[in-house]
């Protein structure tokens, strides 16, 4: 349902959009295997999520959401700032090269960014999403309600949540 | 390939079989679900948690897997 981000803790918040990014953070030996699995079980077993160990796993991700609580005057974990990171921040941050996306090549910059689509088309677990010219398939674990023309934001092969 | 490899360098597309495809990253091949893109061989893809997740255009590609070769020399 729309509007759900108001029901989860800025934690679980967090790692829903960063649990896309486990994959590679793993791949690069960022985290360890143990740590990789322990982040998806208390994502999907709604275990109690320590704010150390998303710390630890993702300090880049962590850096820039300082930044833009700073600018906001607000705690860094404060659910609108972890939000505005990742709607609006997380984008500008990759468009500027920081860290990491200094190296990557223009189509994984845009694979990276969080992008606001529409549902298209759905079957089983995987919708077709469209934003601008592009059409996506992400994986609607994490949205399976949706339905054909919701707004819903992606993140690498993931829907992360449904928009108002 | 070694451990350090990084996700953003794109593999070639070698064989597709049913809902699987091979992917060449300079000479080692793995295998990836292809249940969110549509592909066919020569196609240059992004590969995460074993499912490729998108087609990247041949030009960028190349570049991106020169400078990836060029690094680990170093």
């Amino acid at each position: 349902m729309a509007g759900e981000y108001k029901e989860v803790s800025p934690e679980k918040y967090f790692l829903m959009y960063s649990f896309p990014c486990i994959g590679n953070l793993l791949h690069e030996n960022k985290i360890s295997k143990s740590d990789a699995s322990n982040l998806e079980n208390i994502l999907f077993q709604n275990k109690t999520i320590e704010r150390n160990f998303l710390e630890f796993c993702f300090p880049n991700a962590f850096r820039r959401i300082k930044t833009v609580a700073k600018e906001m005057e607000k705690n860094y974990w404060d659910m609108e700032v972890i939000r505005k990171y990742w709607l609006e921040e997380h984008n500008k941050f990759i468009d500027l090269g920081d860290g990491d996306y200094a190296k990557a090549t223009p189509s994984f910059r845009e694979l990276c960014k969080v992008h606001k689509a529409e549902v298209v088309e759905k079957k089983k677990n995987v919708i077709t999403v469209k934003y601008g010219e592009v059409l996506r398939k992400v994986f609607a674990k994490f949205v399976p309600d949706v339905s054909i023309g919701d707004k819903v934001t992606v993140h690498l092969a993931f829907a992360i949540e449904k928009l108002d | 390939m070694g451990e350090k490899m990084c996700l953003a360098i794109p593999g070639k597309v070698i064989k597709v079989e049913k809902e699987f495809a091979i992917v060449d990253y300079s000479g080692e091949q793995r295998k990836a679900n292809i249940e969110l893109v549509d592909i066919k061989p020569g196609d240059f893809v992004i590969v995460q948690a074993q499912f490729v997740v998108q087609k990247i255009p041949k030009k960028e590609a190349v570049e991106a897997i020169k400078l990836w070769q060029e690094n680990i020399k170093k």
